[in-house]
């Protein structure tokens, strides 16, 4: 999928921004506060509704202004205009074509993108959470039953959180959350399980393509669920759910650890390594979606340059030269180095100074 | 409608007045059934042709007139008043349940029928009484689901409403 014409209105530190686009790569260019990244943010705020670098969605609308607004003309099996506007104290708002979708949830599974950014070194350090909502982000986006499911599952945790918290717990009330829990904690986890078992090969084959190392790659996907069944974690975690007044049977608990021969990547992975790991695993998300749904997401590389050696910038030049990518964005300070990078993958390109 | 009303003749609005001040005071609710009512029994209870061993459970008063539209149903009804959700502090016992189970013990049941919203907390709620009243030997069905998706049952219309009460579902383990 392609963007052919991009407008921001008040977004982060854009008054009024117009980009037309007629290249397979975009390079964006400019000193650091000129809001570069800013502008991959908004292509991948049109494609999933919401932000990838800011918590919330107030953030993302600029001092002073009451409203924020991103405009962009997709094609993607067709022309599509998506409009977004996001308003203090409302409810955002999503148009596809001039017509409002009811919830933002309906956006997804349409328009795609990976972002390859330097704050993704959180999901290497950062903590559980941080890898299953990079995973949910993932499995929402190209299957609609585990979006409802695990909005479903939420609510119900924070249901059974709330019974537990109470001055007197009612086992049958427990026991009619857990009906409806068992379900869709059922299916979660073996969506999660599958999806490891696809993209392990594939992180490994762009590891490969980018490091000179003979490393394997691993993923550790632990879960409660993986030998028991929610009734029986139930029945074991009975005494300790009472101790602590929430849930510690399910999903929310899972542990993700990116492994490295045989170890933790995070603890004995070398800055270099863990450099490769990333991008081969967003390259590994990128084909996912390729291979699930068919389509070609924009990819948003973030200052990469400014992160990664001159030898891995090289590699990813080549896999991005050999692969069949959509349309890229980059950003970076420096317009020769930027420039260097689009004429060496050897698609059209265009350069946009901020 | 309050300038309307002063265009009328003062008799008129008079009576008006006191017709709405007699419908204010006489509206109470069924001390068996908790639907609305002008009597300690509502007409439904009241009535001697009603199934008084099927009980249908619903959430408020309107449900029951949607369901009383659809002239498809001869038993009793349980208003309960709201649903369970334990985060906005409502449980069980704060609806009608505890007074469900007595009227169960009391009177000799044989079918309950849930019909609440397909909500979540209209799940939670269909799944406790479905624990709770199964353990006394009653059997339990539920009005086939997909009929009150996105709303509440006097969204549906009649005619898919009176399909789901004779096609209702039992409820088992
Ligand atoms: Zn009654």
């Amino acid at each position: 999928m392609k963007i052919t014409k991009l407008n921001l209105n008040f977004f982060k530190n854009h008054d009024a921004l117009r980009i037309d686009i007629d290249s397979d790569i975009v390079g964006i260019y400019g000193l650091n506060g000129k809001g570069k990244t800013n502008v991959l943010d908004a292509i991948h705020f049109l494609c999933v509704g919401k932000s990838y670098f800011s918590g919330t969605d107030i953030q993302c609308i600029q001092h002073e202004a009451e409203a924020a607004g991103i405009i962009g003309i997709f094609e993607a099996e067709g022309t599509w205009e998506v409009k977004l506007v996001l308003q203090r104290g409302k409810r955002k708002k999503i148009e596809k074509n001039g017509k409002a979708l009811p919830r933002v949830l309906d956006h997804l599974g349409q328009f795609f993108s990976v972002v390859i950014a330097p704050g993704d070194i959180e999901l290497i350090y950062g903590a559980n959470e941080k890898r299953r909502s990079f995973i949910d982000q993932m499995l929402s986006q190209t299957d609609k039953t585990y979006l409802q499911h695990l909005v479903k599952y939420k609510k119900l945790i924070e249901q059974r959180n709330a019974v537990l918290k109470s001055d007197y717990i009612d086992q049958a009330l427990i026991q009619a959350l857990d009906d409806q829990i068992t379900p869709a904690v059922k299916y979660l986890h073996s969506k999660r399980q599958e999806l490891f078992q696809f993209l392990i090969p594939l992180i490994q084959r762009f590891y490969d393509q980018l490091s000179k190392g003979r490393e394997e790659i691993g993923v550790d996907y632990i879960s409660g669920l993986n030998d028991s069944s929610y009734d029986e974690l139930t029945h074991q975690n009975r005494r300790k759910d009472l101790a602590l007044q929430r849930s510690n049977s399910g999903v929310h608990k899972d542990e993700i650890d990116f492994v490295i021969d045989g170890q933790a990547l995070k603890k004995y992975g070398s800055q270099g390594q863990i450099k490769s790991f990333l991008i081969a695993l967003k390259l590994a998300e990128y084909q996912y979606y390729v291979e699930t749904m068919k389509v070609k997401p924009l990819l948003l590389l973030d200052d990469i340059f400014e992160k990664i050696d001159t030898e891995r910038a090289l590699a990813l030049t080549e896999v991005i030269k050999n692969a069949n990518f959509g349309q890229i964005f980059i950003s970076d300070t420096e317009q020769e180095r930027i420039e260097k990078f689009c004429k060496a993958t050897e698609h059209s390109y265009q350069l946009e100074a901020l | 409608m309050v300038l309307n009303l002063l265009k009328r003749p003062e008799g008129e609005t008079l009576e008006l007045a006191r017709a709405l001040e007699r419908m204010r005071l006489d509206i109470r609710f069924c001390e068996q059934c908790f639907n609305l009512s002008d009597d300690h029994l509502c007409s439904v209870c009241k009535s001697p042709s009603r199934d008084e061993h099927t009980i249908c459970i619903v959430k408020d008063f309107q449900d029951v007139i949607a369901i009383e539209n659809t002239a498809q149903y001869n038993g009793q009804y349980h208003v309960l008043g709201g649903l369970i959700s334990p985060v906005e502090g409502i449980g069980p016992q704060d609806i009608k349940i505890p007074q469900l189970i007595d009227r169960i013990k009391e009177k000799e049941v044989n079918e309950i029928i849930l019909a609440l919203s397909s909500t979540m907390e209209g799940d939670t709620t269909e799944f406790y009484i479905a624990r709770k009243v199964t353990e006394m030997g009653v059997k339990v069905s539920t009005l086939s689901k997909g009929i009150s998706v996105g709303g509440e049952l006097e969204y549906t219309d009649e005619i898919s409403l009176a399909r789901s009460i004779k096609n209702r579902i039992e409820m088992k383990d």
